[in-house]
C-alpha cells in the first residue's frame, strides 16, 4: 500500500510544482504583464486583467488564485481590444483535434512498428533487417516536420494524392477527415516508429535466445507462433516503456506539426496566441500540455508496475 | 531503471526516440568509426567550417548582398549552384551563413546545458544522500514538462513583448533550450558520477584526505565525461532541430536579421513549398544530415566507452 | 494634471482599437488580383452556366478569423469579418456598379437639398432571424449605438465617425426614420460602411454578454454555430425577405461553412482539393496559380481591379525621422517600387499611385509621386542627417507573420539600406499591429487600408480638427495635420456639384504626393476562386435591379451564390 502512496505523493509534488511552473512563466515575462498582453485595451478591460491575476498580491496568492480556477475549469480570459473573452471555448474545441492527431499517429505506430520490430528480430542479421534497421536510423535523425513538409510536397503538391494541410471535421464528412489527416499523423509517427521498432527489436533478440523459446522450437510450435504468441508477449513492458517515453516527444511533436498542417489542434492555438501576446491562454495551455504529461506518464508507469509486479519492490526499495 | 533512463532522454525535443533507443545487443566491445562515422566526422567539419567562415569563403556572399535581378532563379541558373529565392539571397550562401545560426544557438545551448545539468549532476552523484534527492526532484520536475512545450514557454515569456524585448533572439533561446536540455544532461552525469564515485581510487582519494571539490574536478569528473559528452552530441542535434520547430512556432530567429536552417524551413516551407521546393529543401537536407552525423559519432563514442544508457 | 490627461489619452486610444474596418494588413501582405487578360472586371467567371438553381451548400474560405465576433458596433471588422456579417446581417444601402447608393434595407435614402436633413424609408415586412420586425424603432437604435448614444453599446472608433456630424436620429413613422447631420453629401455610403455597418435585432443590441457571438440579422442566412478558428456556420433564413428577378426566394444556398484560413497556400490546395469550394483570396502567389488553373479549366475564377484598397508603408509623421520630410522622400525615392510589385506582388495588379484606387473620385494617374532613385534617396539621408544630426534610423513594424509579409517588409530593407537608411523590423500580430498604429508607436508600419468607396469615407482617416500637430483624431494613424488635406476634405463632405467635389479629392491626392506621408505599395485586391460548381459571384442585383458593385474590398453578396448539383 505505501508504494502506492509514494507513488501518490510524488505525482501531487511534480503536479504542484509543474503548476506552479506554468504560473510564475507570468513572472518571466519583462515588464508589465498588463501592458504586454492588453497594451492598448480599454481601461475596463486592463482592470478586469489586473482583477483576474490578482497581480498586485504577492506571488503564492497569486498561484493559489491561479491554482483554484484552473482545476475549476476556468482557463482565464484573452485581454482583446474588443474586449474579455474565454479561453475555455478554444480549448475545449482544440483538444479533441490535437488528440485524434496524437491517436491516429499511436495507431500508425503500434500497427507498423511491431510487425517491423518482430521480423527484423526475427529475421536478425537478414538484409531485410539491416534494410529496417538502416532506415530507422535515419528516420530519427529526421526532424517531424521537416519530414511533413516533404510529404506536403511529395504526396500532396506533386501527387496530389492528399491535401497539403488544413483540417476537415469527421461530422463534415469521414473520408475527408481522415485525408486530412494522414499526413499529420505520418509525419508525426514516423519517428515514433523507428524509436519503438528499435527497441522492439533488441527485447525480442534477447527474448528469442530464452530457455522457453527453444522449448517451443524444440517442441516443433510453428515458428509464426511462437513469434507472436510467446516471444512478443514479455515485450509488452518494452513497448509500455516506449510509450511512457514517446508521450513527450508526441505531445512536442504534435504541436509544431500542427502548425505545419495548420490542424486547429491546442498547438495552433497555442501558437496563435504566443503571436497575440495573449499570455494568459499561452500559460493554461502550457498547464493543460504538462499536467496531460504528467497524469499519462503517471499513468503508464502505474500500468508497469501492475503488469510487473517485480518493478514494485525495486521501486519501493529506490 | 529503464524506464526512468528513457523518460529522460526522451523528454528532450521532437524527435528523441533515436537518441533514447538504447544500443541494446549490439554493444559492440570497440566500434571502429566506419564509413558512417567518416562521414559524419567529414561532415560535421564542414558545418563547422562553414559556421566559422561564413561568407569569408569563396562563392559565399553575405545575407546582405541580394541578386534582386536574379531573384526566384532556379538552382543552376545565373551563376547560382542552388539557385536564388524571391528576395534575392543566394541560396547556397544562406545555408553556409544559416549554419552558424544554427550551431550558435545549439553549442550555446548544450554548453549551457553541460554547466548546469553537468555541475549539479556531479554535486548529486558525489554527495548522494538528500543533496541527490532535491537535485534528482529538480531534474523531476523539469522532465516532467514535454520538452518542446518547456522551452517553447520559456521562450515566449522571456521574449515577451518582441516590441520591447532588449536581448537578441539568439540569446533567448540558448537561454531557454540550455535549461531544458539541463536535466538530460544532468541526469547522465549524476548517473555516472554515482557509479565512478563509488570506485576505489575515489575512495582512496577520500581517505587520503582529498578535497570534495578536488575529487570531484580530478577524479570524478574525467570519468564522466564519456558519457556526459556521448549524450551532448546528441543534444546538439536536438537542440538544432528544436530552434527549427521554435522557428515554426514563430518564436525563432527573425529571419531578417539572419537565416538559420530552422528559420529557412519554417520561412520557405510556409511560403515556397510549390513554387521553390528547392528553398525548403536545401536546409532539410543540412539539418537531416547534421543529425544524422551527430547521432553517429553518439552511437561510436557510446560503443569506445561503454556508455550504458541503461545506467542513467 | 499632466498624468489626468495622458491616462485619459490613453483610455480613448484604447477605446478606439475597439472597431472599424480598418484593414491592417499591412503594407503589402500580398497582393492582388487584376485580371491579366481581359482587365478590370468583375465576373470574369462563366455566369453563363444556366438559371440560379436553390439549395447545396458551400465550403468558404476567409483569409483570417474574426476573434472579437460580430457585435457590429464593437467588432474590429476586416474584410473576413464583413464577409460574414454580410451573410447575417443587411445594411441600409448598398452601391450599384457605379458607386451610386440604392436602398437595402432602406426603400429609399433622400436627403434634402442642404444634404443635413436624412429620410430613410424603410421596407415594411422584414423580419430579424428571431423573428422580431425591422422597424423605425431598431433602426434608429442601431444607428444611435453606432453614434455612441445607446446606453448598451459601446462604439469607441464609430465616435470618431459620427458624433461630430449626426445631431440627432429620430422615428418619424413606423417604417420612416430621420437623421439630422452636417452638410454631408456622402451620408448613404456611411449607411453601407464598406458592408458593415448592418443592422442588428434589438435583442443582440440590448445583449451585455453575448453580442458577439449570438447573432441576429435580417441577412440571407443565420448563424447555426461559430468554432472560432474553425468554422462559422451559416444556414438558410427561409423568410428572408428577397427574391431573384424570376421570384425564386433567396439565398439559394442552404449553408455555408466559412473556414478561416490563415495560411495562404493552405487556400489554394483546398481550392485545388475541392475542400474549399470558394474563397475569398489576395494572395499573389496563389492568384498567379488561380490564373492557371482557371486557363486549365479547372476552376472558376472571378477577379477585380475596380475601386481597390492600396497596400502601403505608413509614416509616423509626429517624431523622428519621418516628422522630417527628407526622411519620408529617402524611403520613398529608395525603394524600387516597379521590382518591388514584380518580385512581392507578381506582377498581379498595378501599383497605387496615391491614396485613390482608379475608380474612386480623386484618382490621378500621377500626382506627383517620387521615383525610384537611389542617388536622390541617399542625397536625402544626407539632408537629414545634416539637418538633425543623426543617423536615419528607424523601426518598421509588420502588421501581421504572415511569411508573404515578412518578405516583403525584408525585401524593403534590402531596398532601404542600399540608399543609407537602417531599418530594424519588428514583426507583430496584426491585432497587435493595429494597436501598435493606434499608440503610434511606430516609425514606419506595413498597412493596407481605403477600400475603394466614396472619398468622403476616408475623412476619418486623414481629418483632424485641430490645427497644429499631432493631429487630434487619433485613428489619423501616421498623425499629419495638413491644413491643404483637412480644407479639402471639409469641402467634399459639403460640396454637392461633381466636378467640384472630384477637384477636392484631386487636391488631397496631389498633396499627399508632395508631404509623402505614405510609401505607397500596390493596388491591393480581392480574387474569388471557387470550383466549377459554383456560380453567381458578385452578379446578384440589387434590390432595385441594377447591377451590384463591382469591388470586392467588401466581399460580396452571398445571397447570390449557388451550386449545381
Amino acid at each position: 500500500m505505501s508504494f502506492w502512496l509514494r507513488r501518490l505523493a510524488r505525482l501531487v509534488v511534480v503536479l504542484v510544482c509543474v503548476s506552479f511552473f506554468s504560473y510564475v512563466l507570468l513572472d518571466l515575462l519583462p515588464g508589465d504583464p498588463v501592458t504586454t498582453i492588453a497594451a492598448f485595451a480599454p481601461a475596463s478591460v486592463r482592470e478586469q486583467l489586473k482583477h483576474d491575476t490578482k497581480l498586485d498580491e504577492p506571488i503564492p496568492a497569486q498561484y493559489w488564485n491561479w491554482l483554484s480556477k484552473f482545476s475549476r475549469g476556468d482557463l482565464g480570459n484573452y485581454y482583446r481590444s474588443s474586449g474579455v473573452d474565454k479561453v475555455s471555448t478554444d480549448v475545449g474545441s482544440a483538444l479533441p483535434v490535437s488528440l485524434q492527431l496524437m491517436l491516429y499517429s499511436m495507431i500508425l505506430t503500434v500497427l507498423l512498428a511491431i510487425p517491423l520490430g518482430v521480423f527484423s528480430s526475427y529475421w536478425a542479421g537478414t538484409w531485410f533487417d539491416r534494410l529496417v534497421n538502416a532506415t530507422a536510423f535515419g528516420a530519427i535523425a529526421i526532424p517531424d516536420f521537416a519530414l511533413g513538409l516533404v510529404l506536403a510536397y511529395v504526396v500532396g503538391v506533386k501527387l496530389r494524392w492528399l491535401p497539403t494541410s488544413g483540417y476537415v471535421h469527421p461530422s463534415n464528412g469521414l473520408l475527408k477527415h481522415v485525408k486530412s489527416m494522414v499526413l499529420p499523423a505520418t509525419s508525426l509517427a514516423v519517428g515514433q516508429i523507428a524509436g519503438y521498432m528499435r527497441l522492439l527489436r533488441s527485447d525480442m533478440i534477447a527474448t528469442l535466445q530464452e530457455d522457453f523459446i527453444t522449448m517451443a522450437k524444440a517442441k516443433g510450435m510453428p515458428s509464426r507462433r511462437i513469434l507472436w504468441r510467446h516471444a512478443l508477449r514479455p515485450s509488452s513492458l518494452t513497448l509500455l516503456t516506449v510509450a511512457g517515453l514517446n508521450v513527450g516527444a508526441l505531445i512536442g511533436g504534435a504541436v509544431v506539426i500542427e502548425v505545419v498542417f495548420q490542424i486547429p489542434g491546442m498547438g495552433l492555438l497555442l501558437a496563435t496566441n504566443i503571436r497575440a501576446q495573449q499570455f494568459i491562454a499561452v500559460q493554461s495551455i502550457v498547464a493543460i500540455l504538462a499536467i496531460g504529461y504528467v497524469v499519462v506518464n503517471t499513468l503508464i508507469d502505474l500500468l508497469y508496475v501492475k503488469l510487473d509486479p517485480r518493478v514494485r519492490s525495486v521501486r519501493t526499495a529506490g | 531503471m529503464t524506464l526512468e533512463g528513457g523518460v529522460a532522454l526522451s523528454a528532450t525535443f521532437p524527435d528523441p526516440s533515436g537518441a533514447a533507443a538504447p544500443a541494446g545487443l549490439e554493444v559492440s566491445p570497440r566500434k571502429k568509426l566506419g564509413f558512417g562515422g567518416w562521414f559524419a566526422l567529414v561532415w560535421l567539419a564542414l558545418v563547422i567550417l562553414c559556421a566559422v567562415l561564413g561568407s569569408i569563403l569563396p562563392g559565399v556572399s553575405s545575407f546582405n548582398t541580394t541578386f534582386l535581378d536574379a531573384a526566384s532563379s532556379k538552382p543552376l541558373t545565373h551563376g547560382h549552384i542552388l539557385g536564388v529565392d524571391d528576395n534575392g539571397h543566394d541560396t547556397l550562401s544562406m545555408l553556409v551563413v544559416g549554419a552558424r545560426a544554427s550551431l550558435e544557438v545549439a553549442f550555446g545551448a548544450v554548453a549551457a546545458g553541460i554547466l548546469l545539468g553537468g555541475s549539479l549532476g556531479l554535486i548529486a552523484g558525489y554527495y548522494k544522500g538528500v543533496v541527490d534527492l532535491l537535485i534528482s526532484t529538480v531534474f523531476d520536475v523539469m522532465l516532467a514538462v514535454p520538452a518542446l512545450i518547456l522551452a517553447l514557454a520559456l521562450v515566449s515569456f522571456l521574449r515577451g513583448d518582441p516590441q520591447k524585448t532588449h536581448w537578441p533572439a539568439e540569446v533567448v533561446l540558448i537561454i531557454a533550450l540550455g535549461i531544458v536540455s539541463t536535466p538530460v544532461l544532468g541526469r547522465i552525469t549524476r548517473a555516472s558520477a554515482l557509479t565512478w564515485s563509488q570506485r576505489e581510487f575515489v575512495m582512496a582519494a577520500r581517505a587520503q584526505g582529498a578535497k570534495n571539490f578536488r575529487i570531484m574536478w580530478r577524479e570524478v569528473l574525467p570519468n564522466v565525461l564519456p558519457a556526459l559528452f556521448s549524450i551532448a552530441l546528441l543534444s546538439v542535434g536536438i537542440v538544432i532541430v528544436a530552434e527549427g520547430g521554435l522557428s515554426l512556432l514563430g518564436v525563432g530567429i527573425p529571419f531578417d536579421q539572419k537565416p538559420s536552417w530552422g528559420n529557412m524551413i519554417a520561412l520557405f516551407g510556409q511560403s515556397n513549398l510549390r513554387d521553390a521546393p528547392y528553398l525548403v529543401f536545401a536546409p532539410i537536407i543540412c539539418l537531416f544530415l547534421t543529425v544524422l552525423s551527430l547521432n553517429l559519432l553518439g552511437d561510436v563514442v557510446r560503443a569506445r566507452f561503454d556508455v550504458r544508457e541503461s545506467s542513467v | 494634471m499632466a498624468t489626468t490627461l495622458r491616462a485619459r489619452h490613453r483610455s480613448t486610444i484604447a477605446v478606439a482599437v475597439l472597431t472599424f474596418a480598418l484593414v491592417a494588413s499591412a503594407c503589402s501582405g500580398s497582393g492582388s488580383s487584376g485580371n491579366s487578360g481581359s482587365g478590370n472586371n468583375t465576373s470574369t467567371t462563366p455566369t453563363t452556366a444556366g438559371t440560379a438553381q436553390s439549395g447545396g451548400s458551400v465550403t468558404w474560405a476567409l483569409p483570417a478569423e474574426t476573434s472579437g465576433g460580430w457585435c457590429l458596433q464593437e467588432g474590429q471588422l476586416a474584410i473576413s469579418g464583413i464577409q460574414v456579417a454580410r451573410a447575417i446581417y443587411d445594411t441600409l444601402t448598398v452601391p450599384d456598379a457605379t458607386e451610386q447608393y440604392k436602398g437595402m434595407l432602406a426603400q429609399s435614402v433622400t436627403g434634402n437639398a442642404a444634404h443635413t436633413v436624412w429620410t430613410i424609408k424603410l421596407r415594411p415586412g422584414i423580419k430579424f432571424s428571431d423573428g422580431s420586425a425591422l422597424d423605425a424603432t431598431v433602426v434608429k437604435n442601431n444607428l444611435d449605438a453606432y453614434r455612441g448614444s445607446y446606453p448598451a453599446r459601446h462604439p469607441q472608433l464609430f465616435i470618431f465617425i459620427f458624433k461630430a456630424y449626426i445631431h440627432d436620429v429620430k422615428v418619424v413613422d413606423p417604417l420612416t426614420v430621420e437623421v439630422d447631420t452636417v452638410p454631408w453629401v456622402a451620408f448613404p455610403a456611411y449607411l453601407y460602411g464598406s458592408g458593415r455597418f448592418g443592422i442588428m435585432g434589438q435583442a443582440q443590441l440590448d445583449d451585455p454578454a453575448t453580442c458577439s457571438s449570438k447573432l441576429i440579422g435580417t441577412g440571407p442566412f443565420m448563424e447555426k454555430s461559430w468554432k472560432r478558428n474553425d468554422q462559422f456556420v451559416a444556414v438558410r433564413n427561409p423568410n428572408y425577405w428577397r427574391k431573384d428577378k424570376n421570384g425564386v426566394q433567396l439565398p439559394y444556398l442552404d449553408q455555408i461553412t466559412f473556414k478561416p484560413i490563415v495560411e495562404s497556400a493552405q487556400t489554394l490546395n483546398g481550392i485545388q482539393s475541392g475542400n474549399v469550394d470558394l474563397a475569398l483570396d489576395d494572395n499573389a502567389t496563389n492568384i498567379v496559380a488561380y490564373r492557371q488553373l482557371e486557363k486549365d479549366g479547372k476552376i472558376n475564377l472571378t477577379e477585380s481591379l475596380k475601386y481597390p484598397e492600396l497596400a502601403y508603408t505608413m509614416f509616423n509623421v509626429t517624431k523622428l525621422p519621418f516628422s522630417n520630410l527628407n526622411a519620408r522622400l529617402a524611403f520613398a525615392y529608395a525603394v524600387d517600387r516597379d521590382q518591388e510589385n514584380k518580385l512581392r506582388n507578381k506582377d498581379v495588379s498595378p501599383l497605387a499611385s496615391g491614396p485613390f484606387g482608379p475608380g474612386v473620385m480623386g484618382y490621378l494617374a500621377d500626382p506627383g509621386l517620387p521615383k525610384y532613385d537611389v542617388a536622390k534617396a541617399k542625397q536625402y539621408v544626407a539632408k537629414y542627417t545634416q539637418e538633425t544630426g543623426k543617423p536615419l534610423e528607424f523601426t518598421y513594424v509588420s502588421a501581421g507573420t504572415d511569411p508573404d509579409l515578412l518578405k516583403t517588409v525584408a525585401l524593403i530593407k534590402t531596398y532601404v539600406e542600399k540608399a543609407g537608411l537602417k531599418m530594424t523590423v519588428k514583426a507583430v500580430d496584426e491585432s497587435q499591429g493595429i494597436n501598435q498604429a493606434l499608440g503610434k508607436q511606430f516609425d514606419a508600419i506595413g498597412w493596407r487600408n481605403h477600400p475603394g468607396f466614396d472619398p468622403d469615407t476616408e475623412f476619418v482617416w486623414w481629418h483632424c480638427n485641430n490645427k497644429v500637430v499631432p493631429c487630434d483624431n487619433l485613428v489619423n494613424f501616421g498623425g499629419f495635420n495638413d491644413p491643404v488635406i483637412n480644407k479639402a476634405l471639409e469641402d467634399g463632405r459639403a460640396e454637392s456639384d461633381p466636378a467640384k467635389r472630384k477637384a477636392d479629392y484631386e487636391t488631397v491626392n496631389r498633396q499627399f504626393a508632395k508631404m509623402v506621408y505614405d510609401g505607397w505599395g500596390w493596388e491591393a485586391d480581392w480574387a474569388i476562386p471557387a470550383s466549377l460548381k459554383v456560380h453567381g459571384i458578385g452578379n446578384l442585383p440589387l434590390p432595385d435591379g441594377s447591377a451590384p458593385f463591382p469591388g470586392f474590398t467588401s466581399g460580396i453578396d452571398p445571397a447570390g451564390v449557388w451550386v449545381t448539383k
